[in-house]
């Protein structure tokens, strides 16, 4: 019976044994690495606010840089006119809508467009000083990860106001 | 960041769970305890993942589940006070031939289950054991006075 326990015992020992012990430590450190990295907020889901300023008006968007497939997220543009904006346009980049479904948009436009490609979203004028805030809510489909474009533009109907450019990274 | 959190939270959760329920009911395991363990799963899986459905996703929440199991195990291998809180001790339930009642009401052992244990163990009666321990793992081991 104890023949079985002693020829184990008595064997040298495998090198796979210490061979395992560091590919463990490696695995381990690789594992504390990804999770300073998701604390950090490389992984996603970090909003950060870009600005834009133009004579007529300041723009900001505030959303995430990075996000990941399935998640909800919010993009928030703030804008303010400094001088009357008849016909504020909001110009998305082609990126937006591109696997990402659109659960709501707040206010709503009074119409929406298309030039060249490019989602176009038209609102009420905008007196001097007056403020509006637009809502974006979305959801990343899991299916289309990559890099595309978030940049937006204000228009005053086709003539540019104010621009602010930004990517968004979908992780897989 | 968010994931890091709700993973490290569902993690110490589950430990204040398993501590608080006793390891006898986890050691054995009814069909309606096992149905349960699966209905939590799935909870835990909602908490902690919510709507993420990427890969990336998985790969932190697990990364960090792997470093609180490393890291608990070596803080209970290294600090023997807290092995108690994170492992818990060892119960003797027989000592010296004698029924530990106080121990087995706490635990929640019936005299028929210890018996039921022990012929698991090919012991023939609870006369013939000296020493039976309910170890951290929920098993119960024995110690024959033969």
């Amino acid at each position: 019976m104890t023949e079985l326990f002693e020829q184990v015992a008595q064997r040298p020992e495998s090198r796979s044994l210490t061979g395992g012990l560091w590919a463990r430590r490696v695995t381990m450190t690789a594992f504390g690495v990804i999770a300073a990295l998701a604390l950090a907020g490389v992984f996603g889901q970090e909003g950060t606010t870009t600005r834009a300023q133009g004579p007529q008006a300041r723009m900001s968007l505030g959303a995430p840089r990075t996000v990941r497939g399935g998640v909800f997220f919010q993009a928030r543009v703030e804008l303010r006119a400094l001088r009357a904006i008849e016909h504020p346009r909001l110009v998305l980049g082609r990126g937006w809508v591109e696997g990402l479904q659109v659960n709501s948009i707040e206010p709503s436009a009074a119409s929406e467009s298309s030039r060249d490609g490019r989602l176009v979203l038209s609102y009420d004028g905008l007196k001097a000083g007056d403020r509006m805030t637009v809502w974006f809510q979305f959801q990343v489909n899991p299916t289309q990860p990559g890099r595309r474009d978030l940049s937006i533009e204000l228009d005053d109907a086709e003539q540019p106001v104010a621009r602010v450019s930004r990517k968004l990274t979908v992780m897989p | 960041m968010d994931l890091v959190f709700r993973a490290t939270f569902v993690f110490f959760l589950i430990l204040v769970v398993t501590r608080a329920v006793g390891r006898r009911e986890l050691g054995q395991m009814e069909p309606f305890d096992f149905i349960l363990l699966i209905v939590i799963g799935d909870l835990v899986q909602q908490g902690v993942t919510q709507s993420d459905q990427s890969l990336t996703g998985a790969t932190i929440v697990i990364a960090t589940m792997c470093l609180l199991t490393v890291g608990t195990a070596y803080v209970s291998f290294r600090f023997r006070r807290l092995r108690p809180l994170l492992e818990g001790d060892p119960i003797v339930l027989i000592a010296g031939g004698e029924l530990q009642e106080r121990a087995l009401r706490r635990q929640r052992i019936t005299d028929d289950e210890l018996a039921a244990e022990a012929r698991l163990q090919q012991i023939g009666s609870l006369g013939d054991v000296r020493f039976a321990i309910l170890e951290s793992s929920g098993k119960i081991s024995f110690v024959t006075k033969s």
